[in-house]
């Protein structure tokens, strides 16, 4: 699907050696795919593999002679029957043909500013400290073994303005202040010729037509692909990389100072605690911006915040603390807004397969129906990204109106596609309460809820009658789009019980809702795994004592390492839970560009 | 208490009379004791509906002398905001002795913007103190609907003879989303049977909004009564009635699983335009 190589092996000098052009396309064809001429690197400038030559340079497609990364002016056979003509000697004489191949570009969009002059990139001239241009190098190996009088024509497809090249601090093609350039012709200036590209923005994409000509005759031509990164966002199976909480400490009553001791004591420098005075008191970090990556071929990552535009408390924490080189942050969309612009309503599979098509960073997801939804900026952006092709879930059953409500994803090494599916599931709920003594006292449920006990609970016969809906309506028809969707079936899904209380703005757990947890698998560590405590017990301090916790234990992959955090009054009586109080960047794993 | 005392004024003013009145004529809180089974009548601290106001002001007058600091901290507190962004106030800031009564002040001053006079309303049952006969009372002097939404919800755990009598009046306030919440409150209370009469009016309502969630309460409720109302429900096949039809269906199945196995209607249903009702049917006729 990326890589796309055209492989027009035509003889350098196929007129001075009187080769048919028919007998060189074939050969093109034919040894194209292992061919590769030059590479761009933005930081390896030089070409790293030279030019292959053909021996004979002739009829056939046998034969040619491959120049090494080190050597590039070796030639070697690597055919088999050669045909020889009057102007050859097969292996060792006459003047060499150059495969007319060059490699495409992967770079990624030059959206940070690695100067700190308060523009993007895209904004200035090249600059030492940019490092988001993606150098290609026509090598001298071949310009200057063209004859004399010979020109290399580039050629760029479509509008031209979402990228450009530079050679020597000059736009020679693409975006300009005017028009975009479509064209440029060289003469060799001897030696090699580099052309840094840039891109304007992500997963953009051209194609480039480098033709040689003798006296203004068109003798060879290759297209080469120019494509910026797409923005990929993450997915649980990824390593964490660092995380971040809001500290909150409000008092006695009001304050995450457990939970965060019980991540700090597991992640050490890995968690950035954010002081919750400098944002409002905003604790719901996980909406407020969400990780990606575009990374280019030569080893180049950009880190791009995508930072929502909800706006509330947090929204300045990106620019005052993550924003730096080769970290940006960036907004889609604009206008009214509302709770499902929020992060914790957009979330990405592992990679799945499905009806054939690979998906090797997964599937974006996120909450819209109705015309309610993520806003359409953001989605339409998502969707134009194509590789992890987003899919909708309808959200607005619910209060809040997020999916990591009622879904995560968790690795698990003893599962056929290496991870599960978290999902909410009502019935499993009521089987556990219902098993319950009616008399079991919930301190924590009867200040907050009103329920002072189990029967309570279950005795709640509109509640009961809410949650029996929300699961025929709703949650019933969401699995079903996962499992669609991800091409999983039964045995990909952990049914995690779940209970909703009936709010006037829609649906949101009642029992802290346990698949909206936070997944920290560093490197070098277990997959320490953050879950609300439900607190569905009469002596909040015992866990041992708590149903849903085995429960859950019962369920969950036995490699996660378990901890049940209180996060009852900062974040669950607020609508929330521990995923929504944090934020993950993780690590890049797959090459989008080696990828089918 | 958390330290969410922003720089927001307290305008000493006193209460405002006639902001608006929500309620028909004739639809005033009956008569204490009036419909309550008695086993269910907690009086929990509270005063006759009709003295709320009396009540209220003692209440207030001794905070003030007794807790003058806690007053002024409460008066001045400001919500945080959920993760839905409605501003809520925590749990935390409403564990102080009477703290129902300084909610219940601050709501009758009038001075708060509609969203925090919701989110003071909803703090209520989490607070200390009776507030049931002073909250049915300001809820017919309430001109926000989305207030008076929030009162409606927090009569779910009120005592028994201000929220029934509050749900009633609500039950037939001027706003459709107030009458739809009240529906739903009344089969979240374990004395929501009480409300069997309102709620079957209900069912005649000329919001769909009202008329669905009238039909899931009563449903929840297990209302015997409701049964041939909804059972005539399940032949209106006129656009734009599929979700009553479901919501019917499923009402009359958890009234009586049985009797509604055998109901005629659901051999139509079978084949009814929308794939939810047909899976309904199928489900009721297999029990």
């Amino acid at each position: 699907m990326v890589m796309r190589r055209l492989g027009l092996v035509l003889p350098l000098l196929c007129g001075l050696l009187a080769c048919k052009e028919d007998d060189t396309a074939e050969a093109t064809a034919s040894e194209g795919e292992d061919t590769v001429a030059t590479s761009g690197s933005a930081t390896d400038p030089e070409p790293t593999t030279g030019a292959t030559t053909p021996v004979s340079g002739t009829s056939g497609d046998e034969g040619t002679a491959t120049a090494s990364a080190t050597d590039p002016v070796t030639t070697t056979v690597s055919g088999g029957d050669t045909t020889t003509d009057d102007t050859t000697d097969g292996t060792t004489g006459g003047p060499p043909a150059i495969e007319w191949i060059f490699e495409d570009v992967f770079g990624r969009a030059n959206v940070d500013d690695d100067d700190d002059n308060g523009k993007t990139d895209w904004l200035d001239a090249p600059f030492d400290a940019d490092n988001e241009l993606a150098k290609v190098v026509l090598p001298g190996t071949i310009l200057d073994a063209l004859p004399a009088g010979s020109q290399v024509r580039l050629r760029l497809s479509g509008s031209g303005e979402d990228l450009r090249a530079w050679i020597g601090g000059e736009i020679v093609l693409g975006g300009t202040q005017g028009p975009p350039l479509l064209e440029h012709t060289l003469t060799p200036p001897g030696g090699d010729v580099t052309l840094a590209w840039e891109f304007l923005a992500h997963n953009v994409s051209a194609e480039l037509t480098i033709t040689r000509l003798d006296a203004g005759v068109e003798i060879d031509s290759f297209v080469a692909t120019l494509r910026a990164s797409p923005l990929i966002t993450n997915h649980h199976l990824q390593p964490a990389e660092q995380a971040w909480v809001v500290a909150v400490n409000g008092g006695q009553n009001y304050n995450n100072i457990s939970m965060v001791q019980a991540m700090q004591s597991v992640l050490g420098d890995k968690l950035t605690q954010v002081p919750e005075e400098n944002y409002d008191y905003d604790v719901w970090i996980q909406d407020e911006f969400e990780w990606a990556t575009a990374r280019s071929s030569d080893g180049g990552r950009m880190n791009v915040v995508i930072d929502s535009i909800r706006n509330r408390g947090l929204d300045d924490m990106p620019e005052d603390s993550l924003v730096g080189p080769d970290y940006v942050a960036q907004t889609w969309g604009e206008g009214p807004k509302n709770s499902y612009d929020s992060f914790g309503n957009l979330d990405a599979s592992p990679p799945v397969t499905v009806d054939g098509v690979f998906y090797p960073f997964g599937r974006i997801y996120y909450g819209a129906a109705n015309g309610e939804g993520i806003n359409y900026k953001m989605a339409e952006f998502l969707v134009s990204q194509e590789i992890q092709r987003p899919f909708e879930l309808d959200t607005t059953w619910l209060c809040v109106g997020h999916v990591d409500e009622f879904s995560t994803f968790v690795p698990d090494a003893s599962a056929p596609k290496g991870f599960r599916l978290l999902f909410a599931d009502v019935p499993s709920m009521y089987k556990i309460l219902d098993a319950l003594p009616k008399n079991t006292l919930l301190p924590r449920y009867n200040k907050d809820y009103g329920y002072g006990s189990i029967g309570e609970i279950t005795g709640d016969g509109g509640m009961r009658a809410f949650n029996e809906d929300i699961q025929t309506d709703h949650l019933d028809g969401i699995r079903a789009v996962f499992k669609k969707e991800l091409g999983l079936d039964d045995a990909d899904i952990i049914l995690i019980p779940t209970i909703f209380e009936s709010l006037n703005c829609g649906g949101v757990a009642l029992v802290p809702g346990t698949v909206n947890l936070a997944m920290f698998n560093f490197e070098g560590q277990p997959p320490h795994t953050f879950v609300p405590d439900p607190f569905l017990r009469a002596d909040s301090g015992d866990q041992s004592s708590d149903p849903i916790i085995a429960d859950f234990k019962a369920r969950m992959p036995k490699d996660l390492v378990l901890h049940f955090v209180d996060n009852w009054n900062v974040y669950h009586t607020s609508l929330g839970e521990v995923h929504c109080g944090t934020n993950v960047q993780r690590a890049p794993l797959a090459n989008w560009w080696e990828e089918n | 208490m958390t330290n969410r005392n922003h720089s927001t004024p307290l305008a000493l003013v006193v209460f405002l009379l006639g902001i608006g009145c929500a309620v028909e004529p004739g639809d005033e809180p009956e008569a204490a004791g009036s419909r309550v089974p008695a086993d269910l009548a907690d009086p929990a601290g509270e005063p006759p509906l009709a003295e709320w106001q009396d009540w209220l002001a003692v209440e207030v007058t001794r905070a003030e002398r007794e807790r003058p600091a806690q007053v002024a901290e409460l008066r001045a507190a400001t919500p945080v905001a959920t993760r839905a962004g409605h501003p809520r106030f925590t749990t935390a800031a409403l564990e102080s002795p009477g703290t129902a009564a300084l909610l219940l002040d601050r709501l009758s001053r009038g001075t708060d913007p509609a969203p925090v006079r919701a989110a003071l309303a909803e703090a209520l049952p989490r607070a200390d103190g009776a507030y049931g006969a002073a909250l049915v009372g300001m809820m017919a002097k309430e001109s926000d609907p989305e207030v008076r939404v929030a009162m409606v919800g927090s009569l779910r755990r009120a005592a028994a003879e201000p929220a029934l009598a509050g749900l009633r009046t609500a039950l037939a306030d001027t706003d459709p989303r107030v009458r739809a919440a009240a529906a739903e409150v009344a089969a979240r209370r374990p004395d929501g049977a009480a409300l069997t009469d309102p709620l079957l009016a209900r069912l005649a309502d000329d919001s769909a909004e009202v008329v669905l969630a009238a039909t899931r309460s009563l449903g929840a409720l297990g209302v015997e009564a409701a049964f041939p109302a909804l059972q005539g429900r399940l032949k209106d096949m006129s656009p734009g009635t599929a979700e009553l039809r479901l919501h019917s269906l499923r009402a009359l199945v958890r009234i009586d699983a049985a009797r509604a196995a055998g109901l005629p209607e659901l051999t139509a249903l079978r084949d009814d335009p929308d794939p939810r009702i047909v899976e309904a049917a199928a489900r009721a006729m297999a029990r």
